[in-house]
């Protein structure tokens, strides 16, 4: 009986949400012209402008990386603040926990039209609006693998007599390593993915070439560039899982 | 000289305490065997005395010095002359057999060296020469988490032979193991007292094996000392003190077993 009740319900909930949306109307819509118009207009890619394409492409990865490099890098031995279990004051802890949580809060896109004004266009902004939003996501996350970190090794560095430092570096950082790498390419993949969006206000890279081709009606070349797209995301997940399989 | 003065320990939302008002003097050179039923509050005994936990009220005095009222700088200090191995050995992760010796010199080595794990030609001779003595020589840049458990405590007993302290606490070092290994992990223990004159403090649950090494054993019930003798006066009554609640229908009944 239960499970009917929730199963109504939820089948209420999507029928309410895509009559709002529209999906629900979609069918009316004449879908078979819009597959027309796709194969006529956005196909075959158009290849012309690769080397600028290309040049974008490379902006966009290094934006991403830059960014989420960087924020892991002030990220990581923050973390060890925000975790309660490194046996730091409370008010620190606390303080470090608020700032993830606001930096978090705010998605990258709004961050990155506050420094817009002054900062101006460009892929600056991007970049400090990716480094915080990373900041607090990174923070957030690493410190809660500290927190479930096995007690053992801490211990046993304690017992040594250890600083806090090295029972961080010795104790903790291991065994979290390579959760924190499989979270950094995922966290990189999603960054390539903001930089794009971010390139509709004037960061550069492939976002901004695709947002400006598609502005002036050049679909083909859209269509180029949104494959360099799947092959860049596809690329890092390779190396990501590289990576992961080396760090183990 | 080690002496605990009145230890208490109860943990935070526990109803009993861990340890009751617990006085005991142990002598240098002594191999002490703390024996007690699960809950009996043995590990919590033997974590007091390096801090690991601790304790609410009492003193923990070794070689004339107050460890509890030590400031975090001195306690390092004093750590690194008390050893410890533990029932799952502990060893740091994802690291090298030698490396995890070389941590032995932890406490000892200036902190620009330790954190980038910069060890100078004697700490490697001196983890080379500990991985020899347990016979992990050729294991030494194998990943620890490659080792079995026998030799994973192996490891461990290396890490103190690199330390050096003089005291050793032992937090049942040989539960985990087969008795084949424990007892070659117990020939490491009585060596480290025997040739390298540790003081040897160390939880078992097995009473033969404490029979066989111990100086001294200490029965532990309720968070209570209810033993202390040697090993020839452990007969059945006080074995039942220790381990059976129908002889002393006084002591609380613990049904919490941990680790
Ligand atoms: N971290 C903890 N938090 C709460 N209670 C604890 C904790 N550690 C131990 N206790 C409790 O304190 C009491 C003594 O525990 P302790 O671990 O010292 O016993 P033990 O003699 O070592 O037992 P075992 O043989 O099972 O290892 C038990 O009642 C246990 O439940
Ligand atoms: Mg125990």
């Amino acid at each position: 009986m239960r499970t009917w009740t929730a199963l109504g319900i939820l089948v209420l909930l999507l029928l309410w949400s895509s009559i709002g949306t529209g999906l629900a109307q979609a069918p009316l819509y004449d879908l078979g012209n819009t597959a027309r118009f796709i194969a006529e207009h956005w196909f075959p890619p158009d290849f012309g402008h690769w080397r600028i394409a290309l040049a974008a492409m490379v902006d966009t990865l290094q934006i991403a990386l830059c960014s989420t490099l960087v924020a892991l890098a002030i990220a990581l031995p923050a973390s060890f603040v925000a975790a309660r279990n490194t046996g730091l004051p409370r008010w620190l802890y606390d303080g470090t926990r608020l700032v993830f949580n606001l930096f978090r809060a705010v998605p990258e896109l709004v961050l990155a039209l506050v420094f817009i004004p002054t900062l101006g266009l460009g892929p600056l902004p991007a970049v400090l609006a990716l480094i915080i939003h990373n900041i607090g996501v990174f923070g957030k996350m690493i410190a809660e693998l500290i927190e479930a970190a096995d007690d053992g090794p801490q211990e046993a560095v304690k017992a040594l007599g250890g600083t806090r430092l090295l029972v961080a570096a010795y104790g903790i950082l291991p065994q979290i390593l390579p959760l924190v790498l499989s979270q950094y390419f995922y966290r990189l993949e999603t960054a390539i993915r903001t930089t794009l969006i971010l390139g509709v206000v004037g960061a550069g890279g492939l976002g901004q070439l695709l947002y400006n081709d598609f502005k002036q009606f050049m679909y083909q070349k859209v269509t180029f560039e949104v494959l360099l797209i799947m092959v860049l995301v596809t690329a890092v997940d390779y190396a990501g899982a590289a990576v992961r399989k080396r760090v183990k | 000289m080690l002496e605990l003065i009145g230890l208490n320990k109860r943990y935070k939302g526990e109803a009993e305490a861990a340890l009751d008002g617990v006085h005991l003097r142990v002598q240098t050179g002594e191999f002490v065997a703390v024996l007690g039923r699960s809950g009996a509050g043995k590990s919590t005994l033997i974590r007091c005395v390096n801090r690991l936990v601790e304790p609410d009220a009492g003193r923990v005095l070794w070689q004339g010095r107050d460890l509890t009222a030590m400031s975090a700088a001195e306690l390092r200090r004093a750590r690194m002359r008390i050893g410890m191995v533990f029932q799952h050995y502990h060893l740091l992760p994802r690291l090298s057999v030698l490396t995890n010796a070389l941590a032995g010199r932890f406490g000892a080595m200036p902190r620009w060296r330790s954190l980038p794990g910069w060890y100078t030609a004697s700490e490697r001779a001196l983890a080379a020469a500990a991985l020899r003595e347990v016979g992990l020589e050729a294991l030494g840049r194998r990943r620890v988490e490659e080792l079995s458990g026998g030799q994973k405590q192996r490891v461990a007993i290396a890490r103190v032979l690199v330390q050096q302290p003089e005291l050793l606490l032992g937090d049942e070092p040989i539960s985990s193991l087969d008795s084949v290994t424990a007892a070659r992990i117990m020939r490491h223990i009585a060596s480290l007292h025997r040739e390298r004159g540790m003081t040897v403090l160390l939880n078992l649950h097995d009473v033969a094996v404490a029979r066989a090494h111990a100086s001294r054993i200490i029965g532990l019930a309720g968070g209570r000392i209810v033993y202390d003798g040697s090993p020839e006066a452990l007969d059945e009554t006080a074995l039942a003190r220790i381990y059976a609640d129908e002889a002393a229908p006084d002591l609380p009944i613990h049904r919490r077993d941990r680790g």
